[in-house]
């Protein structure tokens, strides 16, 4: 009876060894299956990167509500003295290759700032993406327009390799593919426009708290801060040498989540610009195999960024932080190394006009922010 | 630039007392390829061949696609006539499925000659090629 039960229990061990082994070694499979899914789809995306600077943000005041770019993915994360933000933006459609007239850059946006959430969907459109109007119209000038070299007639015993060897080293030929792919993206990305609009909600980081007794817990009141509606813009020219962009934001906000509060209008103004510093010589940056999958130029980006932010109401104790208006004058060095990660450096300089003051403050902080985004898998 | 090769083989070997009486069918065919329509590519060679020892003949060289495709005219042949052909494709974009397709101008029936399995797949500057594809004109 003993041995019996030893058996049954080895019996049982091994069946238990055993089940774990199928599921670790299905949950790898399955595992293994999504990577190369993702990265499947990833490939199927067309290169749409122009360095307009955007996906480091265009806003200080504003950085929890605006989205940043239209990569498929991009990952923020922000330090500063008071607070830290993490941000994730994911265009989902952007992995399908059919391209729909805005729908194709709708942007999830998730934020967290100590604790509290944002989160919002956008829709927008870049006119530099390869499938509008524009760019084909620059596709098809561009290919009508040139002189074309005649290749010369493969030989009778020579191989497909042997003769693509030729015409690769042919210097006519070489310098006519260059040219003409170089023509091309020059006119595409002269002159980007870029613009979006979308619908943001912020939570208090308390999102709930009850109790039989109604008035327990009144400072943690409301879940909801605002309600964020937004419009931006921007213009980038030559590739990103050269960038500027504007938002309006429109919020529907409470100061805390306390029992006595109510939401106030609040309407915020951005304005910025940046200018890049290339890191690279452009005859030696076309032959670089990262420019020619993503049209990336490493460079350092020196700005500046205006935000603004005006109460819209008269009672002081209703208004954020005590003040009739803010503003934030933020000095930017952006450092574009590779296509995938990148990190600014930004000193905010802020001002403000408080209630039951005649005092206009005054405060300087410094701001670290590291970016990392996946354009497309197989470029990075 | 139209090639002709209307004469069939088994009369020609025979020389010019045969084809005194006899009617000739001939055809032109057409040799296609086509994306979708908002990706491009630029045909950088494509050449053929009748016989096997022949040299390669240039039916066109860098060929910009437009609206997704360029169709280049093989010539003019007898239906059953086997020819050999080869092409670059380089895509100037990137291109999510391309195929080659041999086109009989009189019947308008299409056959697809490459890729014979799943469709062709391309990133931008890739080049596809052809060592030699083989088929019979329909």
């Amino acid at each position: 009876m003993k041995k019996r039960l030893i058996s049954n229990y080895f019996n049982l061990l091994n069946m238990k060894y055993f089940l774990t082994t199928i599921i670790l070694v299905y949950s790898l499979t399955i595992y293994g299956q999504d990577k190369q899914d993702v990265i499947d789809l990833s490939k199927k995306l067309t290169a749409k990167f122009t360095n307009d600077n955007n996906s480091s943000g265009t806003s200080y005041m504003f950085d929890e509500t605006n989205p940043n770019g239209f990569d498929l993915l991009s990952a923020n994360v922000s330090f500063s003295d008071k607070n830290q933000t993490q941000k994730i933006g994911f265009s989902p459609i952007r992995l399908s290759s059919k391209y729909i007239f805005l729908l194709s850059n709708l942007r999830v946006n998730v934020a967290n700032t100590s604790g509290a959430m944002t989160t919002g969907l956008s829709i927008g459109n870049d006119n530099s993406a390869f499938e509008s109007k524009r760019v084909q119209k620059i596709f098809n000038n561009v290919y009508s327009s040139v002189q074309i070299p005649v290749a010369r007639p493969r030989k009778q015993d020579e191989t497909l390799k042997e003769y693509m060897e030729y015409y690769n080293n042919s210097p006519e030929m070489k310098s006519f593919q260059d040219s003409l792919l170089a023509n091309f993206d020059d006119r595409r990305l002269k002159h980007v426009f870029k613009y979006s609009a979308g619908y943001n909600i912020q939570f208090f980081p308390v999102l709930k708290s009850e109790s039989s007794n109604s008035t327990f817990d009144s400072l943690n009141y409301h879940a909801v801060k605002s309600n964020n509606f937004f419009v931006k813009g921007s213009y980038s020219f030559k590739n990103g040498f050269l960038n500027i962009s504007g938002a309006y934001n429109y919020f529907d906000k409470r100061k805390s989540a306390d029992l006595t509060q109510e939401k106030k209008t609040y309407h915020g103004f951005t304005l910025g610009g940046n200018i890049r510093i290339p890191l690279m010589k452009k005859e030696n940056l076309m032959k670089k195999d990262f420019y020619k999958n993503s049209l990336f130029v490493p460079g350092i980006y020196l700005g500046c960024i205006y935000d603004h932010l005006l109460y819209n109401g008269t009672e002081a104790k209703f208004a954020e932080d005590n003040t009739k208006w803010k503003s934030i004058w933020t000095i930017t060095a952006d450092f574009a190394i590779t296509p995938a990660a990148q990190f600014r450096i930004a000193f905010p300089i802020q001002k403000s006009e408080l209630f039951n003051s005649t005092e206009k403050t005054g405060n300087a902080i410094i701001v670290l922010q590291y970016n990392f985004k996946l354009v497309n898998l197989s470029d990075n | 630039m139209a090639r002709y090769r209307i004469f069939p083989d088994d009369l020609t070997s025979k020389r010019s007392e045969s084809l005194d009486t006899q009617e000739l069918i001939y055809v032109k065919y057409m040799i296609g390829f086509a994306c979708a329509k908002s990706e491009g590519f630029n045909i950088v060679t494509t050449q053929m061949r009748v016989l096997k020892n022949e040299p390669w003949q240039i039916i066109n060289s860098n060929i910009p696609s437009s609206g997704g495709q360029v169709i280049l005219e093989l010539g003019y042949y007898n239906p059953g006539q086997k020819l050999s052909v080869f092409w670059v494709l380089r895509a100037v974009t990137k291109i999510t499925s391309v195929s080659a397709y041999i086109i009989n101008d009189k019947t308008k029936e299409i056959k697809k000659i490459a890729p014979t399995t799943s469709s062709k797949k391309m990133e931008r500057g890739e080049d596809w090629g052809e060592e030699k594809i083989d088929f019979e004109l329909f």
